[in-house]
């Protein structure tokens, strides 16, 4: 692992220019505007899938149709369905060295830094550039240990009935509106496959970028830990800046077999323009441990609830996420935890931080069922809001039907304090310096949590987002 | 005195906006809870029992007054401090506070029920605390539930003039166990600039009951409203309490109880809307739930933009004393300012065993420990409660209901 002057030289570039975008972009493949069952039928068979996701797709579709839209969380009401792109496939190929990459992908991912760090710290990439995944490779140790890590595309193609046995489980069409219209245009999205016994000690990560106008994302992610393994997937997300909105939506399905352990973070930087709305959830059996951990910074429009449904004895979740909602942008966040069975434990820790006239909101569920006893739940809440324009709410959905159970919940709202400000400026700090840090110090519990090369980058992402925080 | 004086045409007026509002208005529901099971009008806005010696239930030389309703008429009122005077609404237009304040702090369009209760009103007590008036013992109101199919909508505004200070305790109780009713209350609060009112209240009404309250109280500057709640009885037992901060210096305090068994549902909402900055509020619920019953606490706490220097709390905690019972809660904030300090807090659990067990080892049956542990859990409100034989009534209540 490289030091820390050059991880930090690494990646010491104008985050600004996540912003830009590829105006010499050739695509092999766009579809017309606007969802019909055509279109999907013509996905279907551009990807030369089995019959049966073709059905799936359409069944998702109806279901898409009938689904009303949430009422609540971010505005939604003026996503024009007919006017996004579903698919747009960049090339036919998924490469598995950077020089086969088309020319003009591989520069986007090398400003991103991604070949880089996958030479120095990670144990497989893969690079998704609008519908399909352009970029695959795992280092050969893990693949010998038969590890599998791939597109869903690929997946579907080599391993079906593995696809087939898992996918749509966890989280069903029928779940929300939008997970209806992933599980019908899904295209993309990384599949995981991990053996029993199989520990992955350095992480495998998935890159996401849009850069089509009006795209819609609609990623698949499915993981599959089996008993006593481990594995620690991350995700990051970038788009350029459109005057238009842009559609994310994701479905992420995991699934936690006895004693396995799967942390799944995620670095979302998407510009202002996306509309993040994406469902994620993890089923976890006995004695198995499910770690959620996410960086909000972008997106517009943000709704995303990371579940964990805590399903055999013994089963563990820890969802640990830190929201920046800055000016015009909503984040609707939180986390869900559901526990079916006895012994059980789960943490739920939120950082939000607001910032001129941005709102963040946290809205959250505990569910323990009548048979779940000796449950132990903790979830603290905390926001800071930066200015009197911006605006912090707190929304904690708790339901016990269990009695022999433990729950406790605690949400604190409030400024930076003064007292510290003044105590950093003494010691010769600015005050846009001692604010930044105090900031840094508050989402310390998640930046501690990321690999090294990741903190440091979210601390400059953050650094960004506070510049001109002080009059 | 029904109908002898004729009721003010503004009134008639609201009445009648109250009920075209109640025609189109759903009843309010969450995921946890339908109110539609509530048919109000399937109860008798007639039904009029006579109960004998009601007024003895008061103990005349402890209280500065009283008033006692039975069904849906008030039957007994009487002053006993002359910092108080009280007003029906036939005397309306003798004073103007009247006008002023009806439906000023629970609007009649709130919700359907509330709608309801305004749309069949034919009777509203004004309590009005003189300005400087420091009225020391408690005012005492019986609300009586006589009758099968009671409708029952009491309106009390209670207005605290500048400087003065007031203490009210209510208790809702029923005559047979047996028989079905709806009580369907209003409470309007105005604590004027610097006044202090302390407001009290137990429901006990039979497992038969339904009830719909909505209750607001204004804080003004540097005023202070304590609002405290034992909720025993009632089949589905709903009430939205609010603290409006509508000056500096208001402070606003919310203490509640509630014992669940049987089917009993506890749907109780609180909100401290801090409209003003430099002000403080405090919410603190405690609850314990046996057999299948069902608490759903929703709480909030909201900021409005430009309210800096608000200070708020909010507390919920809620016991399951066997499997069966179900506890929701959502203790929810709304900040638009940022130079507050706003926390909340909810907890769900069992009776903790160590305590149980280290009052076993000192000889005290298991039962009983847990009893014990009970009473010490609601004791914060218990204590407020300012008149001594409602108090012991209330322990008593508690204590009927392990059976």
């Amino acid at each position: 692992m490289a030091d820390r002057k050059e991880q930090e030289a690494l990646l010491d570039f104008d985050y600004s220019k996540y912003g830009f975008k590829d105006e010499d972009a050739v695509y092999d493949f766009v579809s017309e505007p606007g969802l019909d069952e055509e279109k999907i039928k013509l996905i279907s068979r551009l990807k030369g899938e089995p019959e049966w996701m073709t059905e799936i797709r359409l069944k998702a579709y109806r279901i898409f149709l009938e689904k009303p839209m949430p009422t609540w969380g971010v505005k939604l009401d003026d996503i024009d369905f007919d006017s996004i792109v579903y698919y747009a496939r960049p090339t036919r190929k998924v490469a598995d060295s950077w020089d086969e990459v088309p020319e003009y992908i591989r520069r986007t991912y090398e400003r991103l830094g991604i070949p880089e760090a996958e030479r120095k710290y990670l144990g497989g990439v893969e690079a998704q550039y609008d519908s399909e995944v352009v970029y695959s490779r795992m280092r050969k140790e893990l693949e010998e240990k038969g590890i599998l890590f791939m597109s869903m595309d690929e997946a579907l193609k080599r391993y079906p009935e593995l696809v087939r046995k898992y996918f749509g489980t966890v989280v069903p069409p029928s779940d929300n509106k939008f997970a209806a219209l992933n599980t019908a245009v899904w295209s993309g999205g990384t599949f995981v496959y991990v053996p029993k016994g199989v520990k992955v000690d350095i992480p495998l990560q998935a890159y996401f970028r849009i850069n089509l106008q009006n795209l819609g994302q609609f990623e698949r992610t499915l993981i599959i830990a089996e008993e006593d393994s481990f594995v620690h997937y991350i995700e990051g997300c970038t788009a350029p800046i459109y005057d238009t909105h842009t559609l994310h939506a994701a479905v992420v399905e995991v699934i936690v077999k006895k004693g396995a352990h799967v942390r799944y973070t995620t670095i979302q930087n998407w510009s202002r323009n996306v509309l993040n709305l994406v469902t994620k959830r993890a089923v976890v059996e006995e004695r198995g441990f499910m770690e959620w951990i996410s960086g909000e910074l972008g997106s517009g429009r943000n709704m995303k609830y990371p579940s964990s449904i805590l399903r055999g004895r013994g089963a563990r979740t820890d969802i640990l996420s830190m929201s920046f909602a800055n000016t015009g942008m909503h984040h609707d966040t939180g986390g869900k935890v559901i526990i079916m069975a006895p012994d059980c434990r789960a943490t739920i820790t939120s950082k939000s931080i607001s910032k001129g006239g941005g709102i963040s909101t946290y809205r959250g569920l505990v569910k323990v069922l009548p048979d779940a006893e000796r449950a132990r739940i903790s979830v603290s809440c905390d926001a800071l809001i930066m200015d009197e324009d911006s605006v912090s709410n707190t929304y904690p959905y708790i339901e016990i039907e269990a009695d022999r159970v433990n729950i406790a919940h605690e949400a604190k709202v409030g400024k930076i304090g003064e007292d510290q400000v003044f105590y950093l400026m003494s010691r010769g700090l600015t005050e846009q310096e001692a604010t930044t840090l105090i900031v840094m110090g508050f989402i310390e519990p998640l930046s501690k949590e990321l690999p090294m090369e990741y903190a440091i980058e979210l601390n400059r992402l953050i650094e960004l987002e506070m510049e001109g925080s002080v009059g | 005195m029904k109908g002898i004086t004729a009721l003010p045409r503004w009134f008639m007026e609201i009445k009648e906006e109250a009920r075209e509002f109640y025609k189109g208005a759903p009843a309010p529901r969450n995921k946890y809870i339908n109110l539609d099971l509530i048919k109000p009008e399937q109860f008798s806005l007639d039904a009029y029992t006579p109960v004998e010696d009601a007024e003895s239930r008061i103990s005349k030389e402890n209280v500065s007054g009283f008033i006692v309703f039975i069904d849906n008429v008030m039957t007994h009122f009487r002053i006993l401090d002359d910092g108080i005077s009280i007003y029906d609404i036939r005397d309306a237009d003798k004073n103007e506070n009247f006008r002023k304040y009806f439906s000023k702090a629970v609007s009649p369009t709130s919700d359907r029920f509330t709608a309801y209760h305004y749309s069949v009103l034919e009777e509203a007590i004004l309590i009005h605390i003189a300005p400087g008036a420091r009225v020391e013992k408690p005012f005492h109101v019986l609300y009586i539930h006589s009758s099968d199919k009671a409708s029952m909508h009491p309106h009390i505004i209670i207005l605290a003039d500048r400087s003065s200070r007031f203490t009210y305790l209510e208790e809702a109780f029923s005559i047979d166990e047996e028989h079905s009713g709806f009580f369907n209350p209003v409470v309007e609060i105005f604590a004027l600039d610097e006044a202090r009112v302390y407001f009290s209240s137990i429901f006990n009404m039979n497992e038969n009951v339904l009830s719909y309250g909505r209750k607001r109280g204004v804080v003004g500057r540097n005023a202070y409203i304590d609002i405290n709640h034992g909720w025993i009885g009632g089949r589905v037992n709903t009430n939205h309490m609010e603290l409006l901060m509508d000056a500096p210096g208001a402070e606003g305090e919310d203490t509640q109880i509630f014992f669940g068994r049987d089917h009993q549902t506890h749907f109780l909402t609180t909100r401290l809307l801090h409209r003003s900055g430099d002000s403080r509020g405090n919410v603190l619920v405690r609850g314990a739930l046996k057999d299948r019953a069902h608490s759903i606490f929703d709480g909030l706490i909201r900021i409005y933009h430009g309210a800096q220097r608000s200070n708020a709390f909010l507390e919920e905690h809620t016991i399951l004393l066997n499997p069966g019972a179900r506890s929701d809660a959502i203790p929810g904030l709304e900040i638009e300012a940022n130079d507050v300090r706003c926390t909340h807090s909810a907890t769900v659990g069992e009776l903790e065993e160590e305590k149980i067990f280290y009052l076993q080892s000192r000889g005290v049956p298991h039962d009983d420990a847990r009893k014990m542990l009970v009473m010490g859990f609601f004791e914060f409100a218990i204590e407020k409660i300012p008149i001594k034989e409602a108090k012991e009534r209330l322990v008593n209540l508690i204590e009927e209901k392990w059976k």
